[in-house]
């Protein structure tokens, strides 16, 4: 799938269990230098097991991984993690009570061999460049939550390693936080020219910083590829559902649409809009400020269709439609969640 | 009446409740504590100084340098011991971490010198290993014996208190942090886990001390035969077994010193580890922080340690009691259940009779009053829980010395006598999970009785008590357990027809005879066996925080 | 989320806990006010009869049979003192008894305890040795009485406030193979024996206490006895019984014990023997007294008059103790030769025997 450069993180039918029954199924995986992937899935899927695999901190019961070009975990080869180049941001940040910032971003510095003296001045600089240099003495219970963001960071970042590994970053964070930390992370990640991984269950996030992106379903990868690509082209219609506002109607199997017909497709609500020769009657109109989410009942399945501005339909109307753009679905395996439209 | 003014309370915000509910407990306190307390000093203040220093020549200064040498060398060992089995115990496998938990709590309800027996009985001279292996081990009766059954006793108690520690301030994350930043597995533990481990190891160490301060049973049975006499056998010894006048002052500034230890010791280590954390005897899941396959190897040593220190003394001691006569190998062809039928004497039959009403009637009072703290509010609760404590802190030797000065007269040799002190003592053990649990209730559960139209004393009576229905249960057990196979105070209390199956099991013991002993002691830890099974069923009910499944 | 569930539980658990609660304290008020428990409860071994050939006793007073409570404190044998017991219930059951049956040291302990709060609350003594009773009776503890039956004791075995009820052997016991041979006491000190010997504590048993002060009087062996068998090593532990017992483990290859002790181990399987000293065992008696203080001097005066009775001697002689009146058969057999020290002289050295002991061999 990627010709190139040999990839940082290579990982190939991993399989992982933590007790008799696997959590993550033959999973292939491949980052390249630099390259930022997100893990997007829902809250259970195994994209922390994931992680917790690349870090060292659960041996897969199958499958072969290389970091580095360097083989981590196969058949006879486990390195631990303190053996591995991957530094990790945990969910909930795991500060060390008893350390005080400074020491705790000292603590990997040490561990990679430098002495003292230079490893102090190098956690000052990675202190600076966080903008939290001026905490240096204080402990974790005496920091604010973005402070200790910062720090765990920060002691990530001073493991200088080729890999990060971020655990649902901005989970915790409410919604005016999350922007600009998701920023500041992509920026501080990419400027030391690393790969980074992370998993969430934001799509928002998954399609805004990452340059691919791997669906994970019960353990399986479902998909990956760019933002755009899982955006436009989802493979099935929980995938769909997944990466944003969806519309699953019936059409034929050439894509046109057809009530009760056999086949699927899936519409995003920017590629219809009203007045056409496609039938509706609306249901209901959201408006969000920018625009307005009207919701139409058609003789293919419910559509919602997004117009800019305030309403101009209300409920009840007999309308028409048009349709600009659509993509065929494959069949879901298994059953579908109950997540119907939602609006991000 | 505001709401938001009475918030805090749980349910019942009316003053009277609160005025009878602390009422009932200093009055309690005053009369379980307090005044036998107070008499017993004022016996010391008769004595006299020539008194106390004839007391602490000779024996009674030998038991005071004892005791607390021993307290030390326990704790030491238990402090080691504890520590390592519960980071081997809780960083393992889901499979190896109930292995472990299990055989700790195995030994937290066997009574102490049942196991102190079992214990002779497997590795004693003339004891199993010594029939079949030729091999015992030296000292079982004197301090090596001591020392290791108290050991065995008290690493359970240190090992839930690590352990919790292991789940909450030293989760696994911050381990698996400090392995993501470069560190080896010995590393980390040196540099991330123990250093936050420090207080809960302390505390660990400074409970173990004050168990082995306290500690009777397993000094009793393989001390006094070997020549060593701690603070509490001693005293023993000068109340039951002795005429002569001296000994009872020696009891009494005996009795007095062993507090006055204990104070201290408490008071120091609050300050040292600063403030009262109470372990949370929760142990909410953790997992491994990192694969290992050491992890397996390691809980396989503990499980044969605790097969070696819990299992095999019971089957000794079963041996022991079928076996038809002292001296002939305890192999079938000796085997009888005489011993056994021996033990349904009727004699025998109303002691155990005895010890279960006397257990029942503490369990079930100490709940009330230790119920009592629900009604009076979250502060007022935890003056209460403190007062509470002391009973529990003095120790059992020294309380029951004291409730003989101060209700001898009138209850010497009565049942009420031996449930009195057994109230002072045990009070605490009840209190504790109830106030635990109470402090746990989430105020919202409450606001939204209240929300729905239900008065404080209905809120009391459809939802406080119960969510608080586990944490009562547990307290019970927990104290009729105790009451159960309790011998300290009771061996010092007990008279004409008032004497219970642990004490009636001490008296045979020193008669000499071990066959009848053995099967006495296989009955109790039987009565207690059973007693035990509920405990286990309600603990996990009692862990999980009220309101939340 | 869960408050609907839990509303809908129906909350019955107050009135529950509180009923329970009050019903318990209710009862444990009661129980404890009430004078102890119900004390011995009469075992199951059947009543013996009288042995052939001897007379039937005489029956007790011809007046109002006794009743009401008798407290006993007595350190005899616990199947002995229940057979007694059920003995004397069966013919006067209107009589309550209170038992507290413990070793010597737990009931002397216990008296003097009841004397410094104000006052002994038992009614009679049945004691193993015959020093300690000759102090309670030194202390005036003791009721005066003429019990019908003393007539057939040896007039050795009696005082004015105590009569002898039984007779102790104090013998040896040694491994079943044990070598060299045992016959006297003096063979204890054999370096051979070295370290392997078991003693009674006088402290703890009545009978080691009688023991002490025979041979203290004895000009063959006196209190230096006592300190050749510490010089090669003897141990003191507590009972005679544990003395058995630790021959019969192998602990020890030699001690001295009582001869019942001996008999019972033997008669469940133990592998030891019973050496009867040539120069004789030393014999004491088991006295029962009355006290001044007891309220109940009638039903007091009864248990003291079945005991020595003809039916009262032949219980004790079926349990296994050789009982004080001659004239009854059925005890044990008696292997040898018998000493029976003069205990008043015994006495009087009493407080010089106790501080010599300890003073080999420390407390």
């Amino acid at each position: 799938m990627m010709a190139g450069p040999t990839p940082v993180v290579d990982a190939r039918g991993l399989t992982i269990a933590h007790t008799r029954t696997p959590v993550v199924h033959e999973f292939d995986l491949s980052v390249g230098p630099a390259e930022t992937v997100a893990l997007l899935g829902p809250s259970g899927s195994g994209k922390s097991s994931l992680l917790a695999a690349v870090a060292g901190f659960v041996r897969p019961i199958a499958g072969e991984l290389r970091i580095g070009g360097r083989l981590v975990d196969g058949p006879g080869v486990a390195v631990p993690p303190e053996d591995r180049s991957v530094g990790v941001v945990f969910q909930n940040d795991a500060l060390w009570p008893h350390l005080n910032v400074l020491e705790t971003v000292i603590y990997p510095i040490r561990r990679r061999g430098i002495g003292r003296a230079n490893a102090e001045r190098e956690a000052r600089e990675v202190l600076e460049r966080l903008g939290i240099a001026h905490l240096a003495s204080r402990r974790p219970a005496q920091l604010s939550g973005g402070e200790q963001q910062r720090t765990g960071l920060a002691r990530a970042l001073a493991r200088d390693a080729v890999v990060y590994l971020l655990d649902e970053p901005t989970a915790h964070l409410d919604t005016a936080l999350k922007a600009t930390w998701q920023q500041e992370l992509a920026d501080q990640v990419r400027r030391l020219g690393a790969a980074v991984i992370f998993a969430t269950h934001d799509v928002a996030e998954a399609l805004s910083i990452a340059d691919r992106v791997a669906i994970v379903r019960d353990g399986r990868r479902i998909q990956f590829g760019t933002p755009l690509e899982v955006y436009e082209r989802p493979v099935d219609a929980w995938s769909a559902r997944l990466t944003g506002a969806a519309s699953v109607v019936s059409a034929t199997t050439d894509g046109v649409l057809a009530a009760g017909g056999p086949a699927q497709v899936v519409v995003r609500p920017d590629w219809a809009g009203l007045d056409g020769d496609l039938p509706g009657r609306v249901i209901a109109a959201w408006f969000r400020g920018s625009h307005t989410d009207v919701e139409l009942d058609t003789p293919f399945g419910s559509v919602v269709i997004r117009t800019l501005g305030a309403p101009t339909v209300a409920v009840g109307d007999v309308v028409t439609w048009h349709l600009r753009q659509s993509w065929p679905l494959r069949p879901t395996p298994g059953p579908i969640g109950t997540m119907n439209q939602y609006y991000g | 009446m505001g709401v938001a003014g009475r918030d805090r309370s749980a349910g019942s915000g009316r003053v009277p409740g609160r005025a009878l509910g602390m009422l009932v407990t200093s009055a309690a306190f005053a009369a379980l504590v307090a005044y036998p307390l107070a008499r017993l000093t004022g016996t010391l203040g008769d004595l006299g100084p020539e008194a106390i220093t004839r007391a602490l020549a000779g024996a009674g200064g030998r038991a005071v340098l004892t005791s607390i040498g021993l307290g030390v060398v326990v704790a030491v060992l238990v402090v080691v011991i504890g520590t390592t089995t519960a980071l081997i115990g809780e960083r393992a496998s889901s499979r190896g971490r109930w292995l472990v938990r299990a055989g700790m709590v195995g030994p937290l309800f066997v009574p102490p010198f049942v196991a102190a027996l079992g214990w002779a009985a497997a590795y004693g001279p003339r004891g199993l290993t010594d029939r079949w292996l030729g091999i015992s081990l030296p000292g079982t009766y004197g301090l090596p014996g001591v020392i290791t059954v108290l050991t065995v006793e008290a690493v359970p108690l240190a090992y839930l208190i690590v352990a919790a520690a292991l789940a909450g301030r030293a989760e696994p994350d911050l381990e698996r942090a400090a392995r993501a930043s470069g560190a080896t597995s010995l590393d980390a533990l040196r540099t991330v886990t123990l250093p936050l481990l420090r207080r809960p190891i302390l505390g660990s160490g400074v409970l173990a001390f004050i168990m082995t301060l306290n500690a009777f049973g397993v000094p009793a049975v393989l001390g006094i035969p070997g020549g060593v006499s701690t603070i509490t056998t001693r005293l023993y010894q000068d109340l039951a077994f002795s005429a002569d006048p001296a000994s009872f002052d020696r009891a009494v500034v005996l009795a007095l010193i062993l507090v006055a230890i204990a104070f201290v010791t408490v008071t120091a280590s609050d300050r040292l580890l600063g403030g009262h954390s109470s372990p949370r005897t929760a142990v909410t899941s953790s997992g491994p922080a990192t694969p290992g396959r050491r992890s397996t190897v390691a809980v396989a040593a503990v499980m044969v340690g605790v097969i070696a220190t819990a299992a095999v003394p019971f089957v000794a001691l079963i041996l022991v009691a079928l076996t038809r006569a002292v001296g002939l190998p305890p192999t079938p062809e000796n085997w009888t259940l005489a011993n056994f039928a021996e033990v349904l004497d009727p004699r025998i039959l109303g002691a155990l009779a005895r010890s279960v009403g006397l257990a029942l009637a503490a369990a079930t009072i100490v709940t009330v009053l230790g119920g009592i703290v629900v009604a009076v509010g979250r502060r007022a609760g935890r003056v209460l829980g403190g007062v509470a404590s002391i009973g529990f802190a003095v120790p059992g030797s020294t309380l029951a010395l004291a409730v003989l000065i101060g209700y001898g007269g009138a209850l010497r040799d009565t049942l009420l006598i031996i449930l009195i002190v057994y109230l002072g003592k045990f009070w605490a053990l009840g209190h504790r999970p109830i106030a635990g649990s109470v402090d746990r209730l989430p105020n919202d559960l409450l606001r939204a009785a209240r929300a729905s139209g239900a008065r404080p004393r209905d809120v009391f009576r459809s939802i406080v008590l119960p969510l608080l229905r586990p944490a009562i249960i547990g307290a019970w057990l927990i104290v009729f357990l105790f009451g159960l196979h309790e011998v300290t105070m009771s061996s010092l209390l007990y008279g004409p027809g008032t004497d219970t199956l642990a004490v009636v099991t001490l008296n045979v013991q020193q008669l000499g005879d071990p066959t009848i002993t053995a099967a006495l002691a296989v009955a109790l830890g039987l009565v207690v066996g059973v007693g035990a099974i509920p405990v286990l069923l309600v603990r996990r009910a009692i862990d999980r925080p009220p309101g939340r499944e | 989320m869960k408050v609907h569930s839990v509303m809908t539980r129906p909350a019955n658990r107050v009135p529950g806990f509180r009923a329970a609660t009050l019903v318990a304290a209710a009862v444990v008020l009661v129980a404890g006010c009430a004078t102890a428990g119900p004390g011995a409860t009469p075992s199951d071994p059947p009543a013996s009869e009288p042995a052939p050939g001897v007379s039937p006793s005489p029956a007790p007073q011809t007046v109002a049979p006794p009743g009401g409570t008798i407290r006993l404190y007595s350190t005899v044998t616990q199947a002995t003192v229940d057979a007694i017991v059920e003995g004397y219930q069966a013919v006067n059951p209107n009589v309550t008894i209170d038992l507290f049956r413990a070793p010597t040291g737990e009931v002397a302990a216990r008296i003097a305890a009841e004397l410094r709060e104000g006052g002994v609350r038992a009614d009679l003594f049945w004691l193993t040795d015959p020093l300690s009773i000759q102090q309670y009776d030194q202390d005036g503890l003791l009721a005066a009485y003429a019990p019908p039956e003393a007539a057939s004791l040896d007039p050795a075995d009696q005082g004015a406030t105590f009569w002898a009820t039984r007779h102790l052997n104090m013998v040896m016991v040694g491994a079943a193979d044990l070598s060299p041979a045992v016959t006297d006491w003096g063979d204890l000190t054999d370096p051979a024996l070295k370290d392997a010997v078991a003693l009674p504590d006088p402290g703890f048993a009545g009978s080691a206490f009688g023991l002490l002060g025979a041979f203290a009087q004895d000009p063959a062996y006196g209190l230096e006895f006592y300190q050749r068998l510490k010089d090669n090593g003897a141990i003191i532990v507590k009972s005679p019984d544990e003395v058995t017992t630790g021959v019969a483990e192998g602990r020890f290859k030699a001690g001295i014990t009582l001869d019942f002790s001996v008999r019972s181990a033997i008669a469940k399987g133990s592998p030891v023997r019973l050496i009867w000293p040539t120069s004789g065992a030393v014999t004491m008696y088991s006295p029962i007294a009355m006290l001044q203080a007891s309220d109940n001097a009638a039903a007091a005066k009864s248990f003291i008059d079945f005991v020595l009775s003809g039916d009262g001697q032949a219980i004790i002689a079926a349990s296994g103790w050789e009982p004080a009146r001659a004239d009854v058969a059925g005890g044990p057999p008696i292997d040898g030769s018998q000493v029976r020290p003069d205990w008043t002289a015994a006495f009087r050295e009493q407080a010089d025997l106790l501080a010599g002991y300890r003073a080999i061999f420390g407390e």
